[in-house]
């Protein structure tokens, strides 16, 4: 009995002594690589009759849960596959599973992802996470929205906007340019989300690509002598205008969508791209598409593609438009479908803001897209994030 | 029987500790004396100083706070009838079931009130302006965070403050003799307490999202575990990144394993003893802390209820719409709870000791505990990489059909053990330490074994406290939202509630954050509060116990 007790407890001691050593073998071995080669994919496997093989699927999705959701259950019942959903919190949108995506890289778990937005996308292809695939149902999707190398596909955009209260704010009171936000008239009256997370890093990334680092740093250091709030995410961001605590934030517009169906007074204009030294003209918004593709070694590769076609499907984004999000589609017949649908107002019309007309009195394009290279913006991330940490978060 | 039990329960909690502790410090040590991650700076760059300062002033703020809101309650639980006490300190313990950004959240509904007036008086005193964030944030944590000092306080009061509140109420007000006469004998806890305080906020990451506070390390880490997923060596990265922090809070954190031996005592706040004077003026002030300890523990509830109809559901169709959507993630995040309070549990058992064991024993035990204490100190994104790193690995989760990573929440379960684990382990360790030798000495002087004492003589005076701290492992585990959201299982449950119920406000759905917080904080109120309850008969048969003597077999 006395020797029992005694090998008990040795063991519960050495127990962790004797692990440790292997232990650390173990974890020194768990340490991604740095290489950027794609592991091999597998090869397609659907049956005879174009259903996936599978029965389960992973999605690793930044989408907002709510709009989400409709999609992916709608995909669980057409194809009897299941769908294991990973969501990202609201605050650090795409920042968390993109980091599980990087951490997983040499043994991934997820096989297809779909991200709000399309910079981190764009940042995972070329670190060798996305693996081509081009999906059918895609076809009418422009280039501007797809990789040369088919890793990723582009669809549904929401537009970056200031938010505001129209019963506070007069339309000639809206800011023209982001560059006027450093007005005195804009002090302590305007919020933005945290810019190193989710569509505002992105925006800001594509302000660096668009005025280059020295005018962006003064703006910055103008945004911080205008004492702007920072909130935490973009629908903080409209709550603050909301509520009365400033009078305009930067966001999405289905964040203002969302809070307009609560019942909220709220309104957006779409700010034009020029720099603040106005030496060029940049007109138009920043449209940013969610974005999806497939994982590179997707365990479930029949019913990832499957699903990635369901993503990707004209259906899907009409959904997306028709939903709170309202995101607008790329494929313009998509548009001109919901336009023309009686019983409901035209969709061009969600986005109507006071500033809907060219100088030449024209009416402004529908969406109204700045000239954006997303691929230079992507590439400018890094930098982008740093000089915000340098400057505007001082 | 019950030995072999408690056998099969110290190998599955040194088993336990090896696969999250261990992991986490297995991972570091393999990646960490490499040195920095391609020509990463060692010391800290001007900008990470700007981090470390906004983390000190935000810790620093929470604990000045966090201190001055709990006086109602330890006054409360000090000076209170026996029943009294109980419901107080089941009170107390609330904000610690519930999620910090609930607190958050109310904090940012009220700042950003309708009310012209209230607007404007914020606006005044320079509230909104973005420098003050870190001391928002800190203010914001206090308020989740004071329980903490208010049950080791109250628990001190016990041993070192009563006798001297008894004098001094002699010719004093309650107040003013418990405030003169009982905090001086007192302040080895008051440290302690605020020692706790500065770690668990300096730490948080979120919080100072919400208020704005972008510049403190929690936050930082956030972004950093981005560049460092990049990297061959994420842990060696985020280490480097880390460690001014971590070094600062360690130093705390040995000030709080000098002071902390009071936390032994937190099952036994609830004792029966009659340490104060019933007085109508000590009625008076019993009632008002209970008043205010009541209000700073549920004013969240209040805002939410005021804010409740902005929604689009109305107020019972916002507990069956939060329900229908969020029972699959309540489920599977009260299953983690539980299964990481049992695990930190029985790691606290497996490293009790005696001090006849063997010296080398103890040695491993107690470098087993500095390590838990160590691991607990990091950010969550440190501690969700590292577990990422190796419960994805091809070694551990082969893929095949059924594995660790995808298919059981272990790697969820094992973040929780790292980030908690040490609030079982260090009240058991200090309770260990106070029960008087005799007892298991005569155990041991009539043949009694190892094991035999260890369950006769010391696990019955121990039960209560580890299972005080295990209960609030599993509080803080069903809040947790960093490395909840990073390590939710893929093929398994349906997510982190803590996860939901934070996209709900940031929605904000008022209306279903409230039933969220309801229906989380009402099991973890009625399990406190039953805990208390039955600690008087715990109490009882624990004293009838001591009084047992091989002479006097009671």
């Amino acid at each position: 009995m006395k020797t029992t007790a005694r090998l008990t407890s040795h063991l519960s001691c050495t127990i962790f002594t004797a692990l440790v050593i292997p232990l650390v073998g173990l974890t020194g071995g768990c340490s991604p690589s740095n290489s950027t080669t794609p592991p091999t994919t597998a090869p397609s496997s659907d049956d005879s009759n174009g259903k996936p093989t599978d029965a389960a699927v992973i999605i690793y999705c930044s989408i907002d849960r709510e709009f989400a959701e409709p999609i992916l259950a709608d995909f669980e019942k057409s194809s009897g596959v299941r769908v294991h959903r990973q969501y990202d919190t609201e605050a650090g949108k795409t920042t968390g599973l993109v980091n599980r995506l990087l951490a997983e890289r040499e043994n991934p778990r997820a096989d297809v992802w779909w991200s709000s937005e399309i910079f981190g996308t764009m940042q995972l292809a070329d670190q060798g996470i996305l693996a081509p695939f081009r999906p059918e149902s895609a076809t009418e999707i422009p280039d501007r929205y797809r990789d040369s190398s088919d890793r990723w596909t582009a669809f549904g955009l929401r537009g970056r906007v200031i938010a505001y209260d129209p019963k506070r704010v007069s339309a000639a009171d809206l800011p023209k340019r982001w560059a006027d936000l450093t007005d005195a008239r804009f002090k302590r009256r305007f919020a933005l989300a945290d810019p190193r997370f989710g569509t505002t890093r992105g925006h800001m990334a594509t302000l660096y690509q668009l005025w280059g680092p020295e005018q962006l740093s003064n703006w910055y250091e103008d945004l911080r002598a205008n004492e702007f709030r920072r909130a935490d995410g973009n629908s903080l961001a409209v709550l603050l205008v909301t509520r009365g605590t400033v009078d305009f934030a930067a966001t999405d517009t289905d964040d203002v969508i969302v809070a307009r169906e609560r019942g909220n007074s709220i309104a957006m204009c779409f700010p034009d791209h020029d720099p603040p030294d106005g030496s060029r003209q940049i007109p138009g918004s920043l449209w940013i598409p969610c974005s999806a593709g497939l994982v590179s070694g997707a365990r479930h590769r029949s019913a990832a593609e499957s699903l990635l076609n369901h993503i990707l499907s004209v259906e899907t984004e009409r959904q997306l438009a028709l939903s709170d999000s309202k995101n607008v589609p790329v494929r313009a017949s998509i548009t001109a479908a919901l336009d023309a649908e009686p019983g409901r107002p035209p969709f061009s019309n969600t986005f109507a803001n006071p500033d809907d007309t060219l100088p030449d009195g024209r009416a402004k394009p529908f969406p109204y897209e700045a000239k954006v290279d997303y691929a230079e913006a992507a590439a400018v991330l890094s930098a982008s994030d740093r000089l915000v940490v340098d400057v505007l978060l001082r | 029987m019950a030995a072999l039990l408690l056998r099969i329960l110290t190998i599955f909690g040194a088993a336990t500790l090896l696969g999250s502790v261990g992991v986490c410090v297995g991972i570091l040590v393999a990646q960490v004396p490499r040195g920095p991650v391609d020509g990463q700076p060692l010391w800290p760059t001007e900008s990470l100083q700007i981090s470390l300062l906004h983390t000190i002033w935000m810790a620093v703020t929470a604990t000045f706070a966090a201190l001055l809101i709990s006086l109602p309650a330890t006054i409360g639980i000090s000076i209170g009838r026996p029943r009294g006490r109980r419901i107080i300190t089941a009170i107390t313990v609330l904000p610690l079931v519930t999620m910090p950004s609930v607190y958050a959240y109310a904090t940012l509904l009220i700042t950003n009130s309708n009310f012209e007036m209230l607007r404007r008086a914020t606006d005044a005193i320079g509230w909104n302006r973005p420098e003050f964030a870190p001391m928002h944030a800190g203010l914001v944590l206090a308020w989740w965070l004071w329980p903490i000092p208010a049950l080791l306080l109250a628990a001190a009061y016990r041993h070192a403050g009563a006798p001297a509140y008894r004098l001094a109420s002699l010719d004093a007000s309650p107040v003013k003799a418990f405030l003169r006469g009982a905090l001086p004998p007192m302040r080895e806890s008051l440290l302690a307490a605020a020692a706790a305080v500065f770690i668990l906020a300096a730490i948080d990451s979120t919080v100072p999202p919400f208020m704005a506070a972008a510049r403190v390390w929690g936050v930082e880490l956030m972004a950093d575990a981005r560049e460092a997923s990049s990297t061959a060596r994420p842990g060696a990265y985020l280490f480097f990144r880390a460690w001014p922090l971590v070094a600062v809070v360690m130093l705390i954190g040995i000030v709080v394993l000098q002071g902390a031996k009071r936390m032994a005592d937190w099952g036994g706040t609830s004792s029966d003893a009659d340490t104060g004077r019933d007085t109508p003026l000590a009625r008076r002030a019993f009632y008002t802390a209970a008043a205010l300890a009541f209000l700073a523990a549920t004013l969240p509830i209040w805002i939410y209820a005021f804010s409740m109809f902005d929604g689009r559901y109305g107020f019972l169709e916002s507990f069956s719409s939060a329900w229908t959507s969020g029972q699959r993630a309540i489920g599977s995040s009260v299953i983690v709870a539980l299964v990481a309070a049992a695990c930190t549990v029985a790691i606290a058992i497996a490293l009790l000791d005696d001090p006849r064991w063997p010296s080398w024993t103890r040695m491993i035990r107690t470098f087993a505990v500095v390590l838990i204490v160590m691991v607990a100190l990091f950010p969550p994104a440190v501690i969700s990489t590292a577990l990422i790193a190796f419960f994805s690995s091809a070694k551990i989760s082969p893929s095949d059909r059924w594995n660790l990573y995808d298919n059981t929440p272990a790697a969820w379960v094992a973040a929780m053990i790292c980030r908690y684990a040490f609030l079982p382990v260090l009240v058991a360790k200090f309770a260990n330490r106070r029960i008087p030798d005799e007892l298991p000495g005569q155990a041991a002087t009539d043949g009694a074994g190892r094991w035999m004492s260890l369950l006769h003589a010391r696990l019955p005076r121990l039960w209560m406290p580890i299972l005080a701290a295990g209960l609030l492992v599993a509080g803080l585990s069903l809040n947790e939202v960093p490395a909840s959201s990073q390590l939710q299982p893929a093929q398994w449950g349906g997510g982190s509630i803590a996860v939901w119920t934070d996209d709900q406000m940031h929605f904000g759905r008022h209306n279903r954050t409230t039933a969220l917080a309801l229906m989380m904080m009402t099991p973890g109120l009625a399990a406190v509060t039953m805990l208390m309850l039955s600690a008087r008969r715990w109490r009882t048969s624990t004293r009838a116990n001591a009084n047992c003597t091989p002479d006097n077999p009671g």
